[in-house]
C-alpha cells in the first residue's frame, strides 16, 4: 500500500475531479490527464518506475519542464509549463496503452499486455478491476451502460459485464487481428486485418452482417450516434460509408495517400474526421463525401488518433505530441457555448500573456547564462592560446 | 456545416420566390399600377432604397391566393390581441363599397349581412353589436384615409423613386379581385403591429424569425430594433437553429457539452448566437489555431476529451 501512495501528491489530499479534460494513453506506458483550457498536464498514471523517474517532470539535459504547450498565435511561443501530479497503483499496465474510453464514472484502458483495467474516475483513478482473457494485445475497446466490448490481436472480440467484470461472450469469426470495435444499442461493429467489417448482435453473439469491399486490412470503423451509418477505413486508403441497416456501401472516398489510421464521426455536425499515416488530418462531409478541410503535415509523423467536438479537433501522433486544433480560440465569448461555466476569454488571455512574458524572460535568462558560460569557455581558450603564443613571441 | 448552409440556401430561396416577366410589369398603369406599387412587402418596407429583385413572401403571406381577409395573419393577430369583440367578419369585401353604414330605428333585432349587403343593426341595441359596428366604421374610414394618403405619397414618388418602381413591378397580378385583396392588405400591412401589440405578442412574433430576418427586422425602426434585440428572441432562434443534428437520432440536449449551453435566462443570447455563428464560419473556412501539448515520451495511441 505504502509503495504506491508515495508517488501520489495531491494538494489538500482532496479528491481530484477533472472537468474539461483530455485523457491520452501512450507507448510510454502512461495515461495522462490534461486540462483542455489551460493546456496543463494534471496527472500522470503509470507504472512506479516510470512515474517516479525524475525525467517525468524535468528534462535531464537542461532542467526544463517536460510538460508545456506550444502555441502559434500569432508567432510561436511556449506557455503553460506544468508539473503534473503523478500516481501509480499496484494494478497497472507495464506496456503500451493502446486504447481507452471514459464516461462520468469509469475509465477503461486496453494495453498490449493483453488486459484491460477499469478505473474509478471519481476516486483518483483507483483501479477497480482488470479484464484478462485475451491472449494478445487489446487493440480497441468500447463500452456503454451494460457491456464492455474489447477486441484483440488474437482475432477475437470479448463482451464483458460492466458492473461485475465477468466475461460474457467471446466472438470468433475474424481471421485477422481485430483492430477496432464499437457498439450502439445491441450492435457491435468490428473491423479487422482480414479486410472485412462485421456487425454482431451483442445478445445472441451472432455475426449478423459482413460489409465487404475493402481491398486491404482495416484499421478503424465507427458508428454514427444513431447507428444508421458506419464509416470504415484502413490500408487501402479509402474511406467507405455504409448503411448499417442494409449493408450497402453508400460512399467511397479516396481519402489519403497512406493507411487511414483513425476515423471519427461527429454525429451532430455530420463531419467525418480522418487521420492517416500520410500525416494528414482531413475533414469530410458525411452527406456528400466531399472534402471540407485538410490539415496536411500538422503532425510531423503518423497520425494515430483524431477526435472532434463542436469546437475542436484533437489528434495524437507518433511525434509524441497532442495537437489541439481550436476553431474557437479567437472568438469573443466562445466560452458561453460551454455547458459548464469557465474562465472568461479576457482573463484567459491576460493569464496567457503573463505566462508568455515569463517564458520569454526565462528564455532570456537562460540565453544569458549560456552566453556567460560560452564567454568563460572562450576566455579560457583564449587564455591558453595566449599562453601558448606568448613564449613563441618571446622567442 | 452542411446542414446549416443548406438552411441558408433555403432561406434565400424563400425570398426569391417570385420572379415575373418584366414586360408585364411595364404595362402597368392607372389604378392597377398604383395598387401594385402600393403593395409594398415588408422586406421592401424595411429597406426601401435597395433595388431589390425579390419579393418577400415568407414574413407575411401576401400571396395572391389568399382566400379572404379573415384568414390573414393580421386578422388572427387582432383576434388574439382582442382589440375588438369578435365581429371582425363584418369587414368582408363587399362591405367596403357600401359607403357609410346606416342604422335603422324601426327594427329591434340586428339582421346579419348577406352577400355584399351590410348587416343591419338597430340603433337601440346597445353593447357588443353596436360597438362592433362603430368600430368597423371607424376602421373603414381610417383605411380610406390611409389609402388616400398612400396614393398621394406614391404619386409624388413615382418619378424620383425608380428603384422602388423597379422592385414593385415584379408583383404579378392577374385578376381584378386579387388587386382588391392586395389593396386591402396594403392598408393592414402599414400598421406597425410590433409597436402596437402588447410586448409579449410582439416578442412571440419575432421569435419565429431566424437570425438574418432578425437582423433585417431590427433595421426597421427604433421600436423594432428594441424588440428584435431582446435576449429571449435570440435564445429562441439559437436553440431552434443550432440544435439540429446530422445523425444523432435526436436534437442536441442543451448543457450536454455539444455546443448548446444550458438554458439560463441571464445570458446575452445575441452574443451567444454571434459566437456560435463565428465558430461555424471558422469551421467552414478551416480557421483553426494549433496548440501542441508536449509531455509524452513516446507515440500516443489513444485519446478522448470533453469540453
Amino acid at each position: 500500500m505504502s509503495e504506491f501512495f508515495q508517488f501520489f501528491i495531491v494538494a489538500n489530499n482532496s479528491l481530484i475531479i477533472h472537468r474539461h479534460k483530455i485523457i491520452t494513453g501512450s507507448r510510454d506506458r502512461t495515461i495522462r490527464i490534461w486540462d483542455i483550457h489551460t493546456y496543463a498536464c494534471l496527472l500522470v498514471i503509470g507504472p512506479p518506475h516510470v512515474v517516479s523517474a525524475p525525467c517525468l517532470i524535468t528534462n535531464p539535459e537542461d532542467g526544463s519542464l517536460m510538460h508545456y504547450a506550444a502555441i502559434s498565435d500569432p508567432s510561436p511561443y511556449i506557455s503553460a509549463h506544468s508539473i503534473p501530479d503523478s500516481i501509480s497503483y499496484p494494478l497497472h499496465h507495464d506496456a503500451s496503452i493502446l486504447c481507452l474510453q471514459y464516461d462520468a464514472e469509469i475509465l477503461v484502458t486496453g494495453s498490449s499486455d493483453g488486459t484491460c483495467i477499469v478505473y474509478s474516475i471519481n476516486n483518483n483513478y483507483q483501479p477497480i478491476r482488470q479484464l484478462a482473457h485475451h491472449t494478445a494485445a487489446v487493440l480497441d475497446l468500447a463500452f456503454d451502460d451494460k457491456y464492455i466490448v474489447t477486441c484483440s490481436k488474437d482475432c477475437t472480440i470479448c463482451v464483458w459485464d460492466r458492473a461485475t467484470g465477468y466475461m460474457l461472450k467471446q466472438l470468433h469469426g475474424h481471421s485477422g487481428p481485430v483492430n477496432a470495435v464499437q457498439m450502439r444499442g445491441n450492435m457491435i461493429v468490428s473491423c479487422s486485418g482480414d479486410f472485412t467489417v462485421k456487425l454482431w448482435n451483442i445478445d445472441s453473439g451472432k455475426n449478423i452482417r459482413e460489409l465487404e469491399g475493402h481491398t486491404k486490412g482495416l484499421a478503424c470503423s465507427q458508428f454514427s450516434e444513431d447507428s444508421r451509418y458506419i464509416a470504415s477505413a484502413g490500408n487501402d486508403r479509402v474511406i467507405r460509408i455504409w448503411d448499417a441497416n442494409t449493408g450497402d456501401c453508400l460512399r467511397t472516398i479516396d481519402a489519403h495517400e497512406n493507411l487511414v489510421r483513425s476515423l471519427h464521426i461527429d454525429s451532430v455536425s455530420g463531419r467525418l474526421i480522418s487521420g492517416s499515416y500520410d500525416q494528414d488530418i482531413k475533414v469530410f462531409d458525411m452527406e456528400s463525401g466531399s472534402l471540407l478541410l485538410d490539415f496536411p503535415k500538422w503532425h510531423s509523423s503518423w497520425v494515430l488518433g483524431a477526435k472532434s467536438d463542436y469546437r475542436r479537433i484533437i489528434s495524437t501522433g507518433q511525434d509524441k505530441k497532442i495537437l489541439i486544433m481550436d476553431f474557437g480560440r479567437d472568438i469573443e465569448g466562445v466560452e458561453e457555448l460551454e455547458s459548464e461555466p469557465i474562465e472568461p476569454r479576457a482573463r484567459r488571455l491576460s493569464r496567457e500573456r503573463k505566462a508568455r512574458e515569463e517564458g520569454l524572460k526565462e528564455r532570456a535568462r537562460r540565453e544569458d547564462e549560456e552566453r556567460q558560460v560560452y564567454l568563460r569557455i572562450l576566455e579560457r581558450e583564449m587564455g591558453s592560446k595566449l599562453a601558448a603564443e606568448t613564449p613563441s613571441r618571446a622567442a | 456545416m452542411g446542414s446549416s448552409s443548406a438552411g441558408d440556401e433555403e432561406y434565400t430561396k424563400e425570398y426569391r420566390g417570385k420572379t415575373v416577366d418584366p414586360k408585364h410589369g411595364k404595362q402597368d398603369s392607372g389604378i392597377r399600377g398604383l395598387l401594385r406599387r402600393a403593395s409594398v412587402s415588408l422586406k421592401n418596407h424595411a429597406q426601401p432604397r435597395r433595388a431589390s429583385h425579390s419579393h418577400s413572401t415568407s414574413f407575411y403571406d401576401t400571396s395572391n391566393t389568399r382566400p379572404s381577409t379573415s384568414s390573414s395573419a393580421w386578422h388572427k393577430l387582432k383576434n388574439a390581441a382582442s382589440f375588438r369583440n369578435s365581429k371582425n367578419e363584418l369587414l368582408s369585401y363587399g362591405y367596403r363599397d357600401q359607403g357609410t353604414l346606416e342604422s335603422f330605428d324601426d327594427i329591434d333585432v340586428p339582421i346579419p349581412g348577406n352577400g355584399n349587403a351590410p348587416p343591419i343593426i338597430p340603433r337601440r341595441v346597445g353593447g357588443e353589436a353596436a360597438r362592433a359596428t362603430a368600430a368597423a366604421q371607424n376602421e373603414l374610414l381610417e383605411r380610406t384615409r390611409q389609402l388616400h394618403l398612400d396614393d398621394i405619397y406614391w404619386e409624388s414618388c413615382i418619378d424620383c423613386e425608380s428603384a422602388v418602381e423597379l422592385s414593385l413591378s415584379h408583383v404579378n397580378l392577374g385578376q381584378e379581385d386579387e388587386e382588391i385583396m392586395v389593396h386591402h392588405d396594403n392598408s393592414i400591412i402599414r400598421v406597425d403591429f410590433i409597436a402596437n401589440l402588447p410586448t409579449e405578442l410582439a416578442l412571440h412574433i419575432l421569435s419565429t424569425l431566424d437570425h438574418c430576418a432578425l437582423a433585417q427586422a431590427s433595421e426597421v425602426s427604433r421600436t423594432w430594433y428594441k424588440v428584435a434585440n431582446t435576449s429571449s428572441i435570440w435564445k429562441e432562434a439559437f436553440y431552434r437553429e443550432k440544435s439540429s443534428t446530422y445523425a444523432m437520432g435526436r436534437p442536441v440536449t442543451p448543457g450536454s457539452g455539444l455546443g448548446l449551453p444550458p438554458m439560463v435566462p441571464d445570458k446575452q443570447w445575441k452574443e451567444v448566437y454571434r459566437a456560435r455563428q463565428q465558430l461555424d464560419r471558422n469551421w467552414t473556412e478551416g480557421d483553426a489555431k494549433a496548440i501542441y501539448l508536449n509531455g509524452h515520451t513516446d507515440s500516443i495511441y489513444c485519446i478522448q476529451f470533453d469540453e
